[in-house]
């Protein structure tokens, strides 16, 4: 199990970087920190419930950007420094290259979430009038799986770009484009370039509203609605909560996928 | 069963020929030197043989396995000090050498390897504080474990003083005698002398000799060079000279004729020009590495 080793000594690596340490403690100070305003604010009368629905809002848009900076050098910035030719040297494939980098990053963002989680959860218990465990820690496994999907994007353009000027720029761009919802417009631009019309004027059809879902941060908002919350209320499968999941899950294959593909035929 | 074993390798990126169909052979148990200079195509030879490049063209066989299918059993049983590599700032010496040992699923010391190349004191310090030439030795750390089958050592010296540098000459005989075969590039014709039992001369992509050191500085500078000084250094004497059999070249410099030939016709050389002009003195200069190395690699002497 090659990739156990590199995924090992990545994390070893990665939980020594003070500025990952710093970007975590914020994290994890804002999501407890809601969570404690929340309740100061309703006086004390808001429940776990309350928060949960407020929650994939802040995490969404924060949790993203961490693991999107926990994982964006993780290939590229072994290339130029050339620690790349040190790992390569050493019995392990490119595919173990890439599986090593993710898991250890992801290990990494997941500290991070499970921390912030924790500490959620001791506010709740002590400023809220009720806290349901099992919604709650439904939403703490969707997250986890929304945390990863953000990491394996950014280890997927790590591996598919040979400098981290671009990756930077591809990972962030994308950033902007996810967490702001950019996204929301591409199925008016498919609309356009079908139909010659930017808006559905006879109403959103179903096939715009699963394009808009792809958007990993809205599958997020979506599965944990569905799941933990069961909010979405009676919609068709592809529009489902666990549709919202899969999404989320095509959203660690795919990029990891396309990365190795395109490191393995890489020169270094 | 031959150690490397290249046949009519190229690599091309877009215009730019790095090798040029390349043929290598490194037997098992020697140590081989892969000299030339800077740009000749020697990281581009040692990055197909660990999979780090794809060739264009041709076949790379290291310990009896194809590269490309099967690269990482190779590097399973392989110990590379690569060029150009960097460390991990954040890990210590001792955390490097542990992944090694990890990676190849070894069982040495981590101590004992640091020991060995002479960075112990350092090791638990982080490996990014660490110079040049301990970076060097940390990695050679790293290569030697897991006791390799092949030793592939790309500029080993490159940042150690003079007194480095013969500690891994004394390492690399040492790993030869437990029966390991060691690879390792170099520009620097001392490394290579020192210590190799054949060498390989690359230029522009191509190997223009594989020899032991002694054969090939015959076939290059012909044995001697004779220098004489005489009474009078004329244009007739050094052609007189010229036809002496076994004498390559012959040239008037200042007060005295400058003569390259074989090792056996030093005498009959003498005696032309004594008979030409008169000899007042002479010295005989074996041909340096140097000039060995010049007479490869430079363009105008044909391979």
């Amino acid at each position: 199990m090659s990739w156990v080793v590199v995924a090992r000594k990545d994390f070893q690596d990665a939980v020594r970087s003070k500025a990952l340490w710093a970007v975590t403690a914020v994290f994890v100070l804002l999501t407890a920190g809601v969570a404690y305003l929340l309740a100061v604010l309703s006086g004390g009368t808001i429940d776990a419930s309350g928060y949960v629905v407020f929650l994939p809002q802040v995490v969404g848009v924060f949790l993203s950007l961490v693991a999107l900076m926990v994982g964006h050098r993780a290939i590229v910035g072994e290339r130029e420094s050339g620690t790349v030719k040190l790992l390569l040297s050493l019995p392990h494939s490119r595919r173990d290259v890439v599986l090593g980098k993710v898991a250890g990053r992801g290990a990494v963002v997941s500290v991070a979430t499970v921390l912030s989680f924790a500490l959620t959860a001791l506010v709740m218990l002590g400023a809220y009038s009720s806290f349901e465990a099992g919604p709650f820690l439904a939403v703490v496994a969707i997250t986890l799986t929304f945390a990863l999907a953000f990491t394996a994007i950014a280890v997927g353009l790590s591996a598919s770009l040979d400098s981290s000027t671009k990756v930077s720029a591809a990972t962030y761009g994308l950033y902007v484009v996810f967490a702001l919802n950019l996204w929301n417009w591409l199925p008016n631009a498919v609309n356009y370039v079908l139909h010659g019309d930017m808006f559905f004027l006879g109403g959103e059809p179903a096939w715009a509203t699963f394009l808009t879902g792809l958007n990993p941060t809205v599958a997020y908002q979506r599965a944990v609605g569905g799941i933990a919350l069961d909010r979405l209320g009676d919609v068709p499968v592809h529009l489902s909560a666990w549709a919202a999941l899969a999404v989320l899950v095509a959203w660690i294959v795919v990029p990891l996928v396309v990365g190795y593909w395109r490191f393995d035929g890489a020169d270094l | 069963m031959s150690a490397i074993r290249m046949e009519g390798v190229t690599k091309r990126y877009g215009e730019v020929t790095a090798l040029d169909g390349l043929d290598l052979t490194v037997e098992s148990g020697e140590i081989f030197g892969f000299l030339g200079p800077n740009g000749a195509g020697k990281s581009t030879a040692i990055g197909l043989m660990l999979e780090f490049i794809e060739p264009t063209r041709g076949t790379v066989e290291v310990l009896g396995r194809d590269v490309e299918r099967r690269g990482q059993e190779v590097r399973a049983r392989t110990g590379v000090l690569p060029e150009a590599f960097g460390v991990y700032d954040r890990l210590t010496g001792r955390q490097h050498v542990e992944f090694a040992v990890e990676s190849k699923g070894a069982d040495d010391d981590p101590h004992e390897l640091l020991e060995r190349v002479g960075v112990a004191d350092a090791a638990d310090r982080k490996a990014g504080g660490y110079s040049k030439g301990m970076r060097q030795r940390l990695a050679l750390a790293m290569a030697l474990t897991g006791s390799p089958d092949l030793l592939i050592l790309d500029e080993p010296t490159t940042g150690l003083d003079p007194g480095g540098a013969r500690e891994v000459r004394k390492i690399i005989r040492q790993e030869r005698d437990r029966g390991a075969t060691v690879f390792f590039s170099s520009h620097v014709l001392e490394q290579v002398e020192a210590v190799c039992d054949r060498v390989g001369i690359l230029r522009d992509g191509q190997l223009v000799a594989v020899d032991a050191i002694d054969a090939l500085r015959t076939a290059a500078g012909g044995g001697s060079r004779l220098r004489i000084t005489v009474d009078g250094a004329t244009e007739a004497a050094a052609a007189a000279v010229r036809d002496v059999a076994g004498v390559s070249a012959a040239t008037v410099d200042g007060g005295a004729l400058s003569i390259t030939c074989d090792a056996d016709a030093k005498l009959r050389a003498l005696n032309a020009v004594e008979d030409a002009t008169g000899v007042a003195d002479f010295e005989t200069v074996e041909t340096s590495l140097e000039d060995l190395f010049l007479s490869y690699t430079a363009e105008e002497v044909p391979a």
